[in-house]
C-alpha cells in the first residue's frame, strides 16, 4: 500500500508500526513557547520535508493530532495545508480521516465542516490494519473506476474550492491587512527586494489563510522590473502601521536611484498607542520634516478596524485635515489596501491628492509604474504648492487685524486660488482662473476705505488727496499718465494732471499706492504694470493662452509685498492742494441755512 | 481564592472584542488584575528582562505572545514550570488552539476566542477552583465532551496495545478521565453521541 500515516502516537502502535511509510507530528508545549511560533509555519515545514521527495496515493490523518485535546482536530487543518500547497504535490490525492467520529459529528466540531463534505475526503472508524487497506483497494478500484488510483479530478478541486471557506487569523483584522501584505510581497519581487522582508514571504508562503486565498485567486508569476530616476528634490514621509514591516523598505529601494529623494517614516508602535497618541507624533513629525509627500494609510490602529466607523472618523484622515492645515501644499497620498469600505470621495474632499490602491493581485509592472507616475506628479506638484501655500498663509498673516472683514474674504479667495492653481495641474485653463482670483484679492485690497477713499475726491492713507472731481466726465488727479512705448508699458508717474478723463482705474488706485505707500516715483515697480496687462489681456482672455507658473509667482510676490501692511511707508509726497475753493464754501453754507 | 493576572498591552483590542460593560465587569473582580498603560508596559519590560517575581502569586497568567520577546517567553515557561502556574498565551496571529498539559497547564489561542462571551464565566470559576482546565474558557460545558472523546481513543490504543509500559501509562490516564467524569467503556458511545447531538 503506496499510502502515508501521519500520527502524533496517539493511535494503536500495531496500526503504525503496519504502514510502510508513517510520520509522527507532533507540537508540543516547547514549540509553543518558541519565538515566532506559528501552527501554520511548523506544518508547512513539516510537510515540505516529507511530502516532496516521495510520491503517495493516498494520506491517512487522525481528525486530532494532540494528545492532550482531542478537540483541537488539527489533523483537519495539516489536510488542508496538504490539499492548498502545490509545492507538496498531493493536492489531489484522497485523504482519508481515522476516527471513531461520524463526519456528521465531526462537521458539528471544526472550524472547517464543510472540507469534510468535499470529493476525497474519506473517514475510516476502523483501527486495524486490514481495513486501511480494504479502503485503499476500494479507491485504486472502485472510487473513479479506471483501474488507476484515483485522484481527485480538476472538476473536484474546483468543487472542493468552492466549498471551503476559510477566515484570516484575527491580526488580520480584515481582508485589507491581507491585502496589504500580498501586494508588499508582489512589490518588492517586482523590486528584486522581497529577501528583505523575510517574515511577509514566511506568512504568504505558509499560511493557510493565504494558500486559500492563491488557490481561489491564482496570481500570475510576474516579471521584476528596474528602478527609476524621480528627478525633483523632495522628502517623503510614510505613515503606516506596517512601515516597518516592509512598506518603508520598499519606499527606501523604491527611491534609492534617486538620491535627491529623502525617506521617512514614522516610527512609533501603532498597535500599543491610541489614535490620539498616533496623530499628536504624526503631527510632531509633519511638523518637523515638513515634508512634500506623505503616504499615508487609512487605517492605523484597532478602532479604525471596528466595522461600524465612519470614513471620517479614521486616524489616517485625522492626520490628513491635520497635515492640509499645517501646509495645503503637502502632497498626500492615500495608500490603503481597501477599495470597498472607503469612500473616494470623502477621502478627496478630506484634502486627498492621489490614491494608492494595495492590490497584490493586479499587475504588479502596472501598479508600480502607475505608482511612479501619482509620485513624480505629487513631487512636482509639492516643490510649488508647498511654497505658494506658505505665502498664500503670510499674506493672510500680514494683513491689517483692523480690516477683519477684509482679512476674512482674503482668505476665502486665496483659498480658492488654492483650488483652481491645485486644478490647473490637469487642466492649465484654471491657472486664468486663479490668476483672476488672486487679482480679485488685489481689487479688494483697493477697495478698503483706509487704502483708497473713492469720492468726488479721493484719498490715499485717508489723507493724501490723489484726485478730485472737476465735472461729470474730468477728474484733476496728482498722477500722470505715461503710455506704452515700444518695449515699455504704460504706467502712471507723480505729477498733477488736469485732463484725465477716464474713470478711477484700479491701475490708477494702485498706482496711488505705489507712490504714497512705498514711495516710488511712478507705478511701473514691482511688476504692477506686467501684471495689470497679463490679467487683463491673458487672464481674462483664455483664448490668448494660458498664464504661467512664473506669472503665479509674480503675481503672489507683488501681493506679499503691497498687501502687506507692515511694508507701508511714511508718504513723503504730497498730494493735491485739498482746500476748499470759494464757490464750493458759498454752496454748502447755501445748503444748510 | 485563586488570584489571575491579564497583561494586555494592546487597550485598543480590549475594546474590539469586549463591550464597556463586560470591560467594566471584569475590571470589579477581585481576583483580577488588568495593568494599564504604564504599569502593563512596565510589567513586560520586567518579563521581557527575565524578572517575573511580580508574578509568582498567581494561579494563572494570561498574557498576550506577541508583547513578549524570545526571553519573554523563556522567563514565562521557567516561571510556570517551577510554580506550576497555569499560563495562557493569546494572540491574532496563533491560527490554532493548542493545549498543553506536559509541564504546566496550558493553552495557546486566538484573541478572538480568547476575549470571548465565556471568559468572565470561566475567570469566576477558575478563582474558585484551579483544577478547573482551561479548555473551558474555549469549550464551555462542552469541554466534558473532550474528556470522553480523548477517553475513547485511549481505550482504543490500550485494546491494541502490546508494549506494557505503554498499557500502564494508557490505563492511568484512563482511570484519572474515569475518576473526572465517572464514565465506563459501555456508556461512553452513547455519551458522547448524547452530546454531540445537543450541539
Amino acid at each position: 500500500m503506496n499510502a502515508l500515516l501521519i500520527h502524533n502516537d496517539n493511535l494503536p502502535t500495531l496500526l503504525v508500526e503496519a504502514f510502510e511509510s508513517s510520520l509522527k507530528f507532533n507540537i508540543g508545549l516547547s514549540q509553543m513557547m518558541q519565538d515566532g511560533f506559528s501552527f501554520d509555519r511548523v506544518s508547512h515545514e513539516f510537510l515540505e520535508r516529507h511530502l516532496t521527495s516521495k510520491q503517495f496515493d493516498a494520506i491517512f490523518i487522525p481528525y486530532t493530532l494532540s494528545n492532550q485535546n482531542y478537540l483541537e482536530l488539527s489533523g483537519i487543518r495539516l489536510a488542508l495545508h496538504i490539499r492548498l500547497t502545490p509545492e507538496f504535490r498531493h493536492m489531489r490525492v484522497p485523504i482519508i480521516f481515522i476516527g471513531h467520529e461520524s463526519k456528521e459529528q465531526i462537521a458539528k466540531l471544526t472550524e472547517f465542516p464543510s472540507f469534510l463534505f468535499t470529493s476525497g475526503i474519506f473517514s475510516i472508524d476502523k483501527f486495524e490494519y486490514e481495513s486501511y487497506l480494504k479502503i485503499y483497494d476500494w479507491l485504486k478500484h472502485k472510487w473513479k473506476s479506471d483501474g488507476e488510483m484515483a485522484e481527485l479530478s480538476l472538476e473536484d478541486y474546483e468543487g472542493f474550492l468552492n466549498r471551503i471557506s476559510i477566515d484570516p487569523p484575527s491580526n488580520y483584522l480584515s481582508h485589507h491587512s491581507v491585502d496589504n501584505e500580498l501586494s508588499l510581497l508582489r512589490w518588492s519581487e517586482y523590486l528584486k527586494c522581497d529577501e528583505d522582508i523575510p517574515e511577509v514571504q514566511l506568512n504568504i508562503k505558509t499560511g493557510l489563510f493565504f494558500k486559500y486565498k492563491k488557490a481561489k485567486n491564482p496570481i500570475q508569476s510576474q516579471k521584476t522590473g528596474s528602478l527609476f530616476l524621480i528627478e525633483g528634490k523632495a522628502k517623503v514621509l510614510l505613515i503606516d502601521d506596517e512601515a516597518q514591516k516592509g512598506w518603508e523598505h520598499f519606499y527606501r529601494t523604491l527611491f534609492k536611484t534617486s538620491p535627491s529623494i529623502d525617506v521617512q517614516s514614522l516610527n512609533i508602535d501603532f498597535k500599543l498607542n491610541s489614535k490620539s497618541h498616533i496623530i499628536k507624533e504624526a503631527i510632531k513629525q509633519i511638523e518637523t520634516y515638513l515634508p512634500d509627500i506623505i503616504l499615508l494609510d487609512l487605517r492605523l490602529c484597532d478602532s479604525d478596524f471596528d466595522n461600524h466607523i465612519s470614513v471620517s472618523e479614521l486616524t489616517g484622515i485625522k492626520i490628513l485635515e491635520k497635515a492640509k492645515e499645517i501646509n495645503r501644499g503637502i502632497q498626500v497620498i492615500i495608500t490603503t489596501a481597501s477599495n470597498k469600505a472607503i469612500s473616494f470621495e470623502t477621502v478627496f474632499t478630506k484634502g486627498a491628492d492621489g490614491f494608492i490602491l494595495k492590490d497584490g493581485r493586479e499587475n504588479t509592472q502596472q501598479t508600480t509604474t502607475n505608482l511612479l507616475e501619482i509620485l513624480k506628479v505629487s513631487i512636482k506638484k509639492a516643490l510649488w504648492l508647498k511654497q505658494l501655500s506658505k505665502n498664500f498663509s503670510q499674506i493672510v498673516e500680514k494683513c491689517s487685524s483692523s480690516e477683519i472683514a477684509f482679512k476674512t474674504s482674503l482668505k476665502s479667495n486665496l483659498e480658492i486660488s488654492f483650488e483652481l492653481l491645485e486644478k490647473s495641474f490637469t487642466k492649465p485653463k484654471y491657472l486664468n482662473y486663479a490668476y483672476l482670483q488672486l487679482f480679485h484679492c488685489i481689487e479688494d485690497f483697493l477697495r478698503l476705505n483706509s487704502i483708497f477713499e473713492f469720492g468726488d475726491k479721493c484719498y490715499v492713507n485717508q489723507n493724501i488727496l490723489s484726485h478730485k472731481r472737476l465735472d461729470e466726465k474730468r477728474w484733476k488727479s496728482i498722477l500722470r499718465y505715461r503710455k506704452s512705448g515700444d518695449n515699455n508699458p504704460s504706467y502712471f508717474s507723480y505729477g498733477e494732471n488736469e485732463v484725465m478723463q477716464s474713470n478711477i482705474t484700479t491701475d490708477f488706485k494702485m498706482s496711488c499706492v505705489l507712490v504714497f505707500l512705498f514711495n516710488k516715483q511712478n507705478s511701473n515697480v514691482f511688476n504692477w504694470p506686467k501684471i495689470r496687462d497679463i490679467r487683463n489681456n491673458k487672464a481674462a482672455h483664455s483664448k490668448r493662452g494660458n498664464v504661467n507658473l512664473v506669472e503665479i509667482n509674480e503675481i503672489v510676490s507683488f501681493m506679499l509685498k503691497v498687501l502687506n501692511w507692515s511694508n507701508f511707508q511714511k508718504p513723503t509726497k504730497k498730494g493735491l492742494n485739498d482746500e476748499i475753493d470759494q464757490n464750493s464754501l458759498a454752496a454748502l453754507i447755501n445748503k444748510f441755512q | 481564592m485563586n488570584e489571575i493576572i491579564l497583561i494586555e498591552d494592546r487597550p485598543g483590542r480590549q475594546k474590539q472584542f469586549l463591550t464597556d460593560k463586560q470591560f467594566g465587569i471584569l475590571c470589579e473582580k477581585s481576583y483580577l488584575n488588568m495593568p494599564q498603560e504604564e504599569i502593563c508596559k512596565t510589567l513586560i519590560d520586567e518579563i521581557n528582562s527575565n524578572n517575573t517575581s511580580s508574578l509568582l502569586k498567581y494561579s494563572l497568567v494570561m498574557i498576550h505572545r506577541s508583547s513578549l520577546d524570545r526571553n519573554g517567553l523563556k522567563a514565562i515557561d521557567d516561571l510556570c514550570n517551577v510554580q506550576k502556574i497555569d499560563l495562557i498565551l493569546f494572540s491574532g496571529g496563533l491560527s490554532q488552539l493548542i493545549y498543553a498539559r506536559e509541564k504546566y497547564q496550558s493553552l495557546s489561542l486566538n484573541s478572538k476566542e480568547f476575549y470571548h462571551n465565556h471568559l468572565i464565566s470561566f475567570l469566576d470559576k477558575y478563582s474558585q477552583e484551579k483544577t478547573t482546565s482551561l479548555l473551558e474558557l474555549v469549550y464551555q460545558s462542552n469541554w466534558k465532551l473532550e474528556l470522553l472523546m480523548r477517553y475513547r481513543i485511549l481505550k482504543t490504543k490500550e485494546m491494541f496495545e502490546e508494549d506494557e509500559f505503554v498499557q500502564v501509562i494508557l490505563e492511568e490516564e484512563i482511570k484519572q478521565i474515569e475518576k473526572i467524569t465517572g464514565i465506563s467503556s459501555d456508556s461512553v458511545n452513547t455519551e458522547i453521541n448524547k452530546i454531540i447531538t445537543t450541539i
